[in-house]
C-alpha cells in the first residue's frame, strides 16, 4: 500500500462560489498553483509539517486553494479562501478553513501550514475578480419575472382570441 | 379550410376551447399529480430561488449545469422567483406548470384548427398532451421519454408551453400584415432563449417567419430582430455578456475556459452550426415563390420552427460535435403534434370525402362529427392517460419530503445534524439539500438512545400493502407514488467510518470520514459529495468501493440490514459482519447482534450498481429494527414489480 498520496496539483478555474466572490471580490490566477506546488514539494513546510504527515493533492479553484495531507489512512485538509470570510483562522490576505474534522493539534498544524503557504503567494497572486454583477436584488429579479409573465399572458390572450377566428 | 369535409368553419367556439382546456388540465394533473418529484435540478434551482426571496441575493447568471462554461436559465429562475413571491411553493408551481401545459394544448389545438380544421384540432389534443407521455407503454412523443418532463420542476418543463405559443403566434404572423403577432412571437422567443440557451434557435426561426411574407418583409424583419435581441438581452444582460465571452474563448482557444465539470461539452461549435442551419433554412423564406406559397402558412411556420434545431441535433451528432439531449428541444413537441395532426386529419378527410360524402346533408352531418371529434378527444384525455405509465421507478414527491422534514423536526425533535445523519432514502443528497433549503430553524436535538434513523421510501401507490406497521406512516401521496416514513433505531456509526477505494490494479486507498453537513459556502458550490468517497471521474479505474462502518447494539433490539435493488439506485452487498450475527448467502441481508465493524461493498459499473447511479455519497440501503426492515424490504423492488 502506498504510504502517501501521489502528489498532484489540479488547477481548475471553476465557476467561483457566487457568495464568496460577492463577499470578497478576490480571485486566484492559475499561477498560484505553481507557488503552492513549490511550497509543498520543497523544504518550506519542514518546520510546521508534523513528521507523520505527507503532502497530498492540492486544488486551486477560482477563489481558494485546497490542500490535503495524509497521515497513514487519515486525511487532513485545509482551504485558503481569498479575502476575509468566516473561518477557523485568518492571515493578512486569506482566511483558513479546516476542511476535515480534526483534533486541536491537527487543526493548529493545518493553520500554521496555511500561514506558510499564504506567505509564499505574492500580492500579484490575488486578483480582483472580473467586474461583473453576479447577484441581483430581489426587486430586479421580480421585475424581470413579472415582465416575462405579462408578455406571455399578452401572447396567450392575443393568440387564442385571434387564432380561433379564421378569415377566409 | 378543410376538415373531415371541405367546409368553412369560421371560428373555434369558446365552449370548445373550454372543453379542450379542462380536459387537458385533467389529463396533466392525472399524469403529473399535484406535487413534483424530487429531482436534482429542482433542488438546485430552489436553492437559488430561496436565496433570492429570503436573502435578497438573486443570481444574475442563471445556472451552468450541463454546458461547458455557459450560464443560462436566468429567465426561468426569474419566473420561479415571481411565482415564489406570489406565494407559490414547489407544489403550487407544479400545479401552475400543469395549467401552462393545458394552455399549450389549447394553443396547439387552435393552431391545428387554423391549418386544417376541427378534426386536426382533435388529433393535436391527443398528440400534444404531456409532450412525452407513454400510453400503454408506447411512447407517443419520443422527444423525451425520461419521465421528468411531466413530473419534475426545472427549466425544460416550460418549453412545451412556450413552443406551442410560439407556433401559434408564428402562424398568425404568417397570415397577418401587421406586426403585432411578430412582436409577441419575438417576446416569447426571448423568454425561451433565457429559459434554455438551446432555444436561441427560436430567435432565428422567428426572423425567418418575418421574412416569409413579401409585403414589407424587411420592415418586419427589422422589428422582429430588434424586439427579440433587446428583450432577450434585457432579461439577463450579465448572463449574455458572460456567455459571449465564453464563446469567444472557446472559439479562439487562446484562453482557458472556466469549467467546473470536465465531462461537460463545448457549446461553441454546436451553437454555430445551429445558427448557420437556421439562417440557411430561414433564407428559404426569401426564396418562397408562388409554388411554395401553396404550402399552408401554418405548416410553413412549423417547418421554420422545427427543422433547424432538428437538423442541428442530427448533424452535430453525426459530426461528433455534441450530444444534445432531446429534452432541450421540448418546445418542438407541440410542433410535431400539430404537423402530425394535420397529416392525420388530411388523410382521414380524404377518405371521408371520397367514400362517404355525396351531398350537402352528408357534409352537415360530418360537421357535427368534427365537433364530436373534439369532445371525444377531450374524453380520451380525461380517461386514458394515467399516472405510473411514464416512469416505473419510484420517486419521492416533494410533498413527501416536506412531510418527512416536519416529522424529523417537530415530532422526533432532531437537530439538523441528526437529520443529516439519520434520514435514509434512495436520493439522500437531493432530499437533504431540499430539506436544508426550505426547513427553517432546527431544534437543539433529541437525546441519545432514541430513534436515530428514519427510512423515507418511495413506493408506487398501487403497491402499498393493505396494512402498514404502526411505526410506519404513509406520507401524502397521489395516484402514482406514495412515501413511507419509518423512524427506527440503528447502531451504525455514521459520525466516523472508513471509506476505501479499490482500483482495478489492486491498489486500495482508505480514508476516515463521516456524515457532516457541509458549510454554507460549500452548499453554494453544490458540494453534495462526501469527502473520502471515490470521485466519479475515477470510476473507469475503480473496481469497487468499500465502507467499513462501526456498529454498536442498541439495548434489546435486533438490527437487520437489507441491500435493495431499486433500478437507478446503486445496489451493493454486505461483505463482513461482527461475530455472532447472521449473513445471508447472497450477502444482501444481515442480522447484527454484537459490537464490531460492518463492511459493505459496491461495484459501480456493474449490473447491480449502474455507473450513473453512483454519486460520491453512501448509497441507500435499509438498516434498522428487524420488523421495520422486514416490512419495507419487499417494497424496494423496482416499480413494485418482482
Amino acid at each position: 500500500m502506498r504510504l502517501a498520496l501521489p502528489f498532484a496539483v489540479l488547477m481548475l478555474l471553476g465557476g467561483a462560489a457566487p457568495a464568496d466572490e460577492a463577499e470578497t471580490g478576490k480571485c486566484l490566477p492559475p499561477s498560484v498553483g505553481d507557488v503552492v506546488a513549490t511550497q509543498l514539494s520543497g523544504p518550506a513546510l519542514a518546520g510546521v509539517l508534523p513528521p507523520s504527515w505527507k503532502a497530498g493533492a492540492a486544488r486551486v479553484l477560482a477563489h481558494r486553494v485546497e490542500i490535503e495531507f495524509s497521515e497513514g489512512r487519515t486525511v487532513h485538509a485545509v482551504a485558503l479562501v481569498a479575502g476575509s470570510v468566516d473561518a477557523d483562522g485568518h492571515g493578512p490576505r486569506f482566511s483558513y478553513r479546516v476542511v476535515q474534522p480534526a483534533s486541536e493539534a491537527d487543526r493548529a498544524a493545518l493553520l500554521k501550514i496555511a500561514g506558510v503557504i499564504e506567505a509564499a503567494i505574492p500580492e500579484s497572486g490575488i486578483l480582483s475578480c472580473e467586474a461583473r454583477p453576479r447577484r441581483n436584488s430581489r426587486t430586479h429579479a421580480l421585475i424581470v419575472g413579472w415582465g416575462e409573465i405579462a408578455a406571455l399572458l399578452a401572447a396567450v390572450i392575443y393568440g387564442v382570441i385571434r387564432g380561433r377566428r379564421v378569415v377566409p | 379550410m378543410s376538415s373531415l369535409v371541405a367546409s368553412h368553419q369560421p371560428r373555434l367556439a369558446w365552449w370548445l376551447l373550454g372543453v379542450i382546456f379542462a380536459a387537458a388540465l385533467v389529463c396533466n394533473l392525472r399524469v403529473a399529480g399535484t406535487s413534483p418529484i424530487l429531482w436534482n435540478d429542482t433542488v438546485y434551482e430552489e436553492r437559488e430561488v430561496q436565496a433570492c426571496l429570503r436573502d435578497n441575493s438573486c443570481t444574475a447568471l442563471g445556472t451552468s449545469a450541463s454546458l461547458k462554461g455557459i450560464s443560462f436559465a436566468s429567465g426561468w429562475l426569474a419566473l420561479r422567483e415571481a411565482a415564489g413571491a406570489a406565494g407559490l411553493g414547489l407544489d403550487g408551481t407544479h400545479v401552475a406548470v400543469q395549467v401552462l401545459r393545458a394552455l399549450a394544448i389549447v394553443a396547439a389545438a387552435v393552431t391545428a384548427f387554423r391549418i386544417s380544421g376541427l378534426t386536426a384540432a382533435a388529433f393535436s389534443m391527443v398528440l400534444a398532451c404531456s409532450g412525452g407521455a407513454a400510453m400503454a407503454a408506447t411512447p407517443i412523443m419520443p422527444v423525451f421519454v425520461d419521465g421528468t418532463i411531466q413530473t419534475a420542476i426545472y427549466n425544460v418543463v416550460a418549453l412545451p408551453f412556450l413552443g406551442s405559443l410560439l407556433l401559434l403566434l408564428c402562424v398568425l404572423a404568417m397570415e397577418e400584415q401587421g406586426v403585432v403577432a411578430l412582436v409577441l412571437a419575438a417576446l416569447v422567443a426571448a423568454v425561451m432563449a433565457n429559459v434554455h440557451v438551446a432555444c436561441a434557435s427560436a430567435g432565428v426561426s422567428i426572423l425567418a417567419v418575418a421574412l416569409a411574407r413579401r409585403e414589407q418583409r424587411w420592415k418586419r424583419f427589422a422589428v422582429t430582430a430588434v424586439v427579440f435581441a433587446a428583450a432577450a438581452f434585457l432579461i439577463a444582460p450579465a448572463a449574455w455578456l458572460h456567455d459571449l465571452t465564453e464563446l469567444r474563448r472557446q472559439m479562439d482557444g487562446s484562453a482557458e475556459p472556466r469549467i467546473t465539470d470536465l465531462s461537460s461539452q463545448r457549446i461553441a461549435e454546436p451553437l454555430l452550426l445551429l445558427v448557420a442551419l437556421s439562417a440557411s433554412w430561414g433564407a428559404t423564406s426569401l426564396l418562397r415563390g408562388p409554388r411554395a406559397e401553396r404550402l399552408k402558412p401554418g405548416l410553413f411556420a412549423a417547418l421554420l420552427i422545427g427543422a433547424p434545431p432538428l437538423l442541428a441535433v442530427i448533424v452535430a451528432g453525426k459530426l461528433g460535435l455534441a450530444r444534445v439531449e432531446p429534452r432541450y428541444y421540448g418546445y418542438l413537441a407541440p410542433v410535431f403534434a400539430v404537423v402530425a395532426a394535420t397529416v392525420l386529419a388530411a388523410l382521414l378527410g380524404g377518405i371521408v370525402q371520397s367514400l362517404l360524402v355525396r351531398d350537402d346533408s352528408d357534409r352537415a352531418q360530418f360537421r357535427v362529427v368534427d365537433r364530436l371529434a373534439v369532445v371525444g378527444a377531450a374524453f380520451f384525455l380525461c380517461v386514458v392517460p394515467g399516472p405510473g405509465e411514464l416512469d416505473q421507478l419510484p420517486r419521492l414527491r416533494v410533498a413527501a419530503v416536506h412531510s418527512a422534514t416536519r416529522a424529523a423536526r417537530d415530532e422526533l425533535h432532531w437537530s439538523w445534524l441528526q437529520t443529516f445523519r439519520g434520514i435514509k432514502t434512495p436520493y439522500t443528497q437531493d432530499a437533504l439539500q431540499l430539506i436544508e433549503t426550505v426547513a427553517g430553524t432546527w431544534p437543539a436535538g433529541a437525546p441519545e438512545g432514541g430513534l436515530n434513523t428514519a427510512i423515507l421510501l418511495p413506493v408506487l401507490t398501487g403497491r402499498l400493502p393493505q396494512s402498514v406497521l404502526s411505526s410506519v406512516t404513509v406520507l401524502p401521496s397521489d395516484a402514482a407514488w406514495s412515501g413511507l416514513w419509518a423512524p427506527t433505531h440503528t447502531g451504525l456509526n455514521w459520525e466516523r467510518f472508513e471509506a476505501c477505494a479499490v482500483e482495478k490494479t489492486g491498489f486500495t486507498h482508505c480514508e476516515f470520514t463521516g456524515l457532516t453537513p457541509p458549510a454554507s459556502d460549500d452548499v453554494a458550490e453544490a458540494r453534495r459529495v462526501l469527502h473520502g468517497m471515490p470521485a466519479t471521474t475515477d470510476l473507469p479505474h475503480l473496481q469497487k468501493f468499500v465502507l467499513k462502518i462501526p456498529w454498536r447494539p442498541t439495548a434489546g433490539r435486533t438490527e437487520l440490514l437489507f441491500m435493495p435493488r431499486m433500478g437507478d439506485v446503486c445496489g451493493g452487498f454486505v461483505t463482513t459482519i461482527p461475530e455472532g450475527g447472521r449473513l445471508s448467502p447472497d450477502h444482501r441481508q444481515a442480522v447484527l447482534s454484537s459490537e464490531g465493524t460492518v463492511t459493505f461493498e459496491w461495484e459501480p459499473g456493474s449490473a447491480d450498481c449502474p455507473a450513473e447511479s453512483y454519486s460520491e455519497f453512501p448509497p441507500f440501503f435499509l438498516a434498522g429494527d428487524r420488523e421495520v426492515v422486514e416490512f419495507l424490504a419487499p417494497l424496494t423492488v423496482r416499480g413494485g414489480r418482482t
